[in-house]
């Protein structure tokens, strides 16, 4: 049953997070960004069912042969790459995997890097004393080398990607999550939720989360980039899943096949949708970083 | 104070070998709990019989686990991470020269990047809510948002392959012979061959540490001194110094991540552009599943990176005297 209580709660919270969010779209580069942002989303997600040549599949000419490193022509729009792949498929394919990535990444190094904080500022002591140190040892650990070192051993797929950043960066949300929850502890309603019995559990996740919202939404974007910068460079340097399409992986290949001179239409689009997603991400997320009075800043 | 100082050195310096120490520990399990065994690699033909006794008898390989760990880490901190599977020469010798070459361009790199953004932050920011603001650091995170790799290959394009200015990649001439460090880097050829990677590096990381400078010199302009120093006469130029000088500080903390965010980087633009620094080593070491040469790569990155932490925390305390020694 949902109360009244917590029907006003939720408006509380949908509230703020609406006044929250209302400064990229107050001007003109947060809309571009978020709209973006929204067309990303929707390629991603449709991208698969448009009406276009498999990624994987050696494109032919009508004569028989095989369409190898063709230029971009009413048959092949985007041209091929030296085995004859659709370029304009690859492209378009590469959208889902991006935003796979960065969501899954995202979720991940949030609920890592949520909790990790929350109980740390909100148990203090011991607790906070265990917790930090294990965050201030995961910043000494340089970060690109360590997810190297790791997808090496534990091999290359989308899902360990995904872990590996998460296994990283959960650090700098842990940081913020911690010094928020510190100030809001001190708070007169968790002081009188605490005074009246109220468990720690309900007051952490039903009292202090809502308030970190916010900043969860902040480090959700920033995280996503994060997840779509890693998983491009490490596929670029060829660590990457060699079984999904992806925008690092097409540069990858038109790298080793030494093919950059040449072939401007395998190298641009990727290029090209990559520094757009990202740096929509980034305006975005600075829009909403200049909002919130973040107390403590945390480095990447 | 200088007993509060001497507190301060002995954390920071207990602190650093502690990190030390668990760093090891994790390179140790991690390369234990990874698929196959690492005396599996020994045996695949690229070592003789007895390279792979030495390189066995070497890390105790065969005896308990207990004392391989102990083995491992004396010999680590002893700079022995045993024979390279790939190069069959000792790990050390592959390790330093790449770690040298990848500071050639990252030092000079990061050095002008925090000038850049010291002079343009205070400038941009002194002129808040003028077009020289907006463009001034628009553009900025415009190139900011380009994937490292991407900016090395367009530059690769343009300069390289199009124009025909600079060398593809690589650090000298094919065949060229090994010169001293003093003659190389006094050499053209060098820059010649640097100068795209490091353009890379700068324009990657020209942006975050600059919009630091902005936002701090912003809360800055608005202290009551700068009122004084108005009223006392002095030029707007002179009142910005003042201003900027008084900003600096955030920055310097800026750069502990950020020499860690730019050995990231750095692995990306040495793959690029074929530079034989220690980021390229541990990429192709880690696709040639080279296990030695990349725990060793990952572990002296690492104690770059943790001893710059080290040397920022002291130079923080002497530029800054309001800091307390006493407190964390």
């Amino acid at each position: 049953m949902i109360s009244e209580r917590h029907v006003t709660k939720l408006t509380n919270v949908r509230r703020s997070v609406s006044t929250f969010v209302a400064p990229v779209f107050q001007d003109r580069w947060g809309k571009i960004a978020f709209a973006v942002i929204a067309i990303y989303a929707v390629i991603g997600l449709v991208g698969p069912y448009l009406p276009i040549a498999p990624p994987l599949e050696p494109l032919m000419h009508p004569d028989g042969g095989y369409a190898q490193l063709d230029s971009p022509s009413w048959a092949f729009p985007l041209g091929t790459t030296y085995v004859g792949y659709s370029v304009l498929s690859q492209t378009i394919y590469a959208f889902r995997t991006s935003l796979f990535v960065g969501v899954l990444a995202a979720v991940l190094v949030l609920t890592v890097g949520v909790n990790i904080g929350l109980i740390s500022g909100y148990y203090g002591g011991k607790v906070d004393s265990a917790l930090m140190g294990l965050t201030d040892l995961a910043y000494g650990l340089p970060f690109y080398p360590f997810a190297i070192i790791l997808v090496a051993i534990f091999g290359s797929s989308t899902l360990t990607i995904a872990l590996v950043i998460a296994l990283v960066f959960w650090r700098s949300i842990a940081r913020i999550t911690r010094s928020e929850t510190l100030t809001l502890k001190e708070r007169e309603f968790i002081k009188s939720s605490k005074a009246v019995g109220t468990s720690n559990l309900r007051i952490m996740y039903y009292h202090i989360l809502p308030n970190l919202l916010p900043l969860i939404l902040i480090y959700f974007v920033f995280a996503v980039t994060w997840g779509i910068l890693l998983e491009a460079s490490l596929s670029f340097i060829g660590l990457g899943d060699p079984n999904t399409v992806s925008w690092g992986l097409m540069l990858h290949e038109a790298f080793e096949a030494g093919e950059l001179a040449n072939a401007w239409w395998w190298v641009l689009p990727p290029s090209f949708c990559l520094w757009l997603f990202i740096w929509s991400l980034y305006v975005v997320a600075r829009k909403l970083e200049d909002n919130a009075t973040v107390s403590a800043k945390g480095g990447a | 104070m200088s007993n509060d100082l001497s507190n301060f050195l002995v954390r920071r310096f207990v602190g650093f070998a502690v990190m030390l120490y668990v760093l090891l520990t994790v390179i140790f399990v991690l390369f234990r709990i990874m698929p196959g065994d690492p005396t599996a690699m020994l045996v695949t033909g690229r070592f003789t019989e007895e390279a792979r006794q030495a390189q066995i008898e070497n890390f105790g390989l065969h005896r308990p686990l207990h004392e391989q760990y102990v083995i491992f880490i004396s010999n680590a901190l002893q700079g022995d991470f045993g024979m390279s599977f790939f190069y069959r020469e000792p790990v050390a010798d592959v390790i330093f020269p790449a770690l040298i070459n990848t500071m050639l361009v990252m030092v000079p790199a990061l050095t002008l990047v925090m000038i850049f953004a010291y002079v343009w932050g205070s400038f941009v920011g002194w002129n808040k809510d003028t077009a020289i603001d907006r463009w001034g650091t628009y553009i900025p995170v415009s190139i900011r948002a380009i994937p490292h790799f991407v900016m090395g290959l367009l530059l690769l394009i343009v300069f390289s392959y199009t124009l025909g200015w600079f060398p593809t990649g690589g650090m000298t001439p094919i065949g060229e012979s090994q010169m001293s460090y003093v003659e190389m880097v006094t050499s053209r050829t060098f820059f010649h061959y640097a100068a795209l990677p490091f353009l890379t590096a700068l324009l990657q990381y020209a942006a975050d540490p600059m919009l630091l400078m902005r936002n701090n010199i912003i809360s800055e302009r608005e202290k009551d001194y700068i009122e004084l120093h108005r009223l006392k006469g002095l030029t707007e130029d002179q009142i910005r110094n003042h201003a900027a000088r008084n900003s600096m500080l955030p920055l310097l903390t800026w750069l502990t991540p950020m020499v860690g965010i730019a050995f990231g980087g750095q692995i990306l633009i040495e793959v690029v552009f074929s530079w034989p620094g220690i980021g390229r080593e541990l990429v192709l070491a880690a696709n040639r599943q080279d296990m030695p040469v990349a725990q060793a790569a990952f572990f002296m990155i690492a104690v770059v990176v943790l001893l710059t932490n080290l040397l920022v925390d002291l130079a923080y305390g002497y530029f800054d005297p309001r800091i307390s020694y006493g407190k964390q």
